[in-house]
């Protein structure tokens, strides 16, 4: 598929999740690939249940059970965060490396930092705002620098304990980076103190306290108002050009997506569908699942009345029993008989970085 | 604004008569603390509102969450006991006096029960809002036999015709709540509401939590079901860009008030309170190339238990004078059917979109 055009920092290559349950096993993912660059936005997106969680989930290694990762690779191009420009990158296989090791221990949370999408379930009660940051400082910001021997200085440094009253400026400090209003008092707040959009900084503040190279954004704003989830929004981009962090972005919410991504993803039952430049995707997208879906959003300031949206008939196939060639074709309307339920479609080629796997382009 | 929102019966001949008015309704949930659960003070989530509904339209009702947009929606058919305030409905079972509204607050059980016949809801969570222990038939008959029907052939019938109506099959009938997805869950919720043919149903967040083609479906239904029984809507969504698909009319909610309220193209061009502006402003485009100008809200939404003073928006608003600090303004009527509550409202340009 597509090369890789800038720096790559993470390929997924012809990954497979599978759960193996009682009446059959489920193919959450099947045969995905994807680039994710530094510093720039990958946006997935597609129903639920079309295995963009998964994905982000396989990347760190933390696949529930009975799930597994059957197939593919996930490599990562692990540059140490203290190390030289000139150094080589560490290639890691992810999905080789022990679920419970130091390794992915590492890296995750450490050089991926992931966001869930709900807020209060993902921070423990029990804990304050600080408590939260600075368990994810102590757990990483040191851990990665003592790998790195070249430089003296920072050795030093990254053997040194933090105190408790460096560590709590640290904490006021990230908290003031998201957006939070009094970080001073809002440190010592427990999470149901907090508003559903206040938590959810706190989340990006954990996710971002140890500078990853790349934050996984599962449905970050989904459960946020309008204002909120713009303050959000702005909050990642910041950082990210700040830092040069890749952020691999998950919604079903078109109208975000089209503010964040540079490239998009649309999957659906487990598979990428097509993948293509945000632009691209928007103005020309080729197939037919995309365009339905961008159809069947109402779009604002354009109104006639009695306008009925355009849906996409059926629903989405059972996935034990999953319809045979190309996946959409039931709910397909460009459906042809003889040859998209017999034949599964390859990726094809439509555009400079643009790509559809679909019966129509071949 | 309480008179000039009669039934306009006589004036206004080309507009349907109104088919509810709320009129100053309050609903504070007490804060108690303590040993002896001492009231010390009230979060006050719907804060005198007023809007009415008129036959065969949609309401929608937006605003961010904790603006009591929900509560506001539950008061009406008391769900929740209302602290105060008047919900004048015309009832097709019990005759009002006068202009045909028979007011709903301080109304004896027995005869609320009959007018539950007539305001039914839908609810945004289609997982808790069915009881996984009855079959989809029990669940959508269940009001009419709480009406008094008897369960046989002929209200299965009723309820097959239902579900045929909602885009289920008869064969679903026997089914339980955890055997369908999401969109066919929000579905039987939506034959259950329809079930003792009311004349107004409350959708409280009914797409929320739905994908985005399954939304589509879902809108499309509750358009389709509304021209064919001929149903009025209050639509209660966080989600903009839904409610002005869906509603005739728009009120936006802030801090248990009504900012503005006012036909949804009107409202989405032309705003006239600065947070329906600040909001439109906010929504993501699903366009790429649109280059956002977006008016940033400073701070949260207030406390609705320890409100700022005058107007609650002012330490948000990028207009506020002196004047908001101290003074609540009035909800007044500043175009035809263009309600708002701004002391600024008449000088400022405001951009929708």
């Amino acid at each position: 598929m597509s090369k890789p055009l800038h720096d790559p920092l993470i390929e997924v290559k012809d990954l497979r999740v599978e759960f193996d349950v009682r009446a059959g096993i489920v193919k959450a993912v099947d045969g995905l690939t994807l680039t994710i660059h530094r510093g720039k936005t990958l946006g997935v997106i597609g129903e639920s249940g079309c295995g963009k969680s998964m994905t982000a989930r396989a990347i760190l290694n933390m696949i529930p059970k009975p799930g597994k990762i059957t197939n593919g690779e996930i490599i990562y191009h692990r540059r140490m965060k203290n190390s030289l420009e000139s150094q080589v990158d560490d290639i890691i296989d992810l999905t080789k490396v022990d679920p419970d090791g130091k390794v992915i221990r590492q890296i995750r949370g450490g050089e991926i930092g992931m966001i869930f999408q709900e807020p209060m379930s993902s921070l423990t009660p029990v804990y304050t705002a600080g408590v939260h940051i600075n368990e994810a400082v102590s757990l990483h910001h040191l851990v990665p620098l003592q790998k790195v021997g070249d430089q003296i200085g920072e050795q030093v440094q990254a053997h040194r304990k933090v105190t408790k009253e460096e560590s709590r400026v640290i904490a006021i400090d990230m908290l003031r980076r998201v957006g939070i209003p009094k970080p001073e008092e809002r440190v010592d707040n427990y999470p149901h103190q907090l508003s559903g959009g206040q938590r959810q900084r706190v989340m990006i503040a954990v996710a971002l306290s140890c500078e990853p190279a790349m934050l996984i954004a599962d449905e970050p704003t989904t459960a946020l108002d309008v204002s909120i989830e713009a303050q959000i929004l702005d909050i990642m981009r910041d950082l990210q050009q700040s830092a040069n962090m890749a952020i691999m972005f998950i919604t079903h919410n078109l109208g975000v997506i089209a503010s964040m991504a540079e490239e998009i993803v649309v999957m659906y039952m487990g598979k990428a569908v097509e993948q293509g430049k945000v632009l691209e995707i928007f103005q020309n997208p080729k197939h037919p699942y995309t365009q339905a879906l961008l159809r069947s959003i109402p779009k604002l300031g354009k109104k006639k009345t009695g306008e009925r949206l355009a849906s996409i008939t059926g629903m989405v196939p059972d996935p034990f029993n999953l319809p045979t060639g190309c996946v959409f074709h039931p709910r397909c309307p460009m459906f042809m008989a003889g040859k998209c339920d017999k034949i599964a479609p390859q990726w094809k080629k439509v555009g400079e970085d643009h790509s559809v796997s679909c019966l129509l382009y071949e | 604004m309480a008179p000039d929102m009669q039934t306009q019966t006589t004036e206004a001949k080309a507009k349907p008569r109104n088919l509810l008015e709320v009129k100053g309704l309050k609903k504070y949930f007490p804060i108690q603390k303590g040993l002896l659960r001492k009231t010390v003070g009230y979060v006050k989530a719907v804060d005198d509102v007023n809007f009415f509904v008129r036959e065969g339209e949609t309401l929608g009702l937006v605003g961010e969450s904790g603006c009591g947009k929900s509560t506001a929606g539950r008061s009406i058919i008391r769900l929740y006991e209302p602290t105060a305030g008047d919900v004048l409905f015309r009832s097709r079972h019990l005759g009002g006096e006068g202009n045909g509204l028979i007011n709903l607050m301080g109304l004896p059980p027995d005869k609320m029960k009959t007018i539950r016949k007539e305001i039914s809801m839908v609810f945004q969570d289609p997982i808790n809002s069915l009881n996984p222990r009855m079959t989809v038939s029990d669940i959508v008959g269940e009001p009419m036999f709480i009406h008094g029907q008897r369960m046989g052939p002929e209200t299965e019938a009723v309820i097959v015709n239902l579900l045929e109506r909602v885009g289920l099959r008869p064969d679903h009938l026997r089914r339980y709540p955890h055997e369908f997805s999401g969109g066919q869950r929000q579905r039987i919720g939506i034959a259950r509401a329809l079930s003792l043919n009311p004349q107004l149903v409350i959708c409280d967040e009914p797409v929320s939590a739905l994908d985005v083609s399954i939304q589509a479906q879902t809108l499309n239904l509750l358009q389709d079901l509304q021209q064919d029984f001929n149903l009025s809507y209050i639509f209660v969504a966080h989600d903009l860009s839904v409610v002005q698909h869906i509603s005739d009319r728009v009120a936006v909610m802030y801090v248990g008030k009504v900012a503005e309220i006012a036909d949804a193209e009107e409202l989405y061009s032309a705003p006239l309170h600065p947070y329906t502006e600040a909001l439109l402003s906010a929504v993501p485009k699903a366009d790429p190339l649109y280059k956002s100008d977006r008016i940033v809200m400073q701070g949260d939404v207030a406390d609705p238990s320890n409100p700022p003073s005058g107007c609650y928006f002012h330490p948000r608003c990028r207009y506020a004078q002196e004047v908001c600090k101290l003074k609540n303004p009035e909800l007044r009527e500043l175009k035809p059917d263009h309600f708002v509550a701004c002391h600024r409202a008449e000088e400022l340009k405001l951009e929708g979109i």
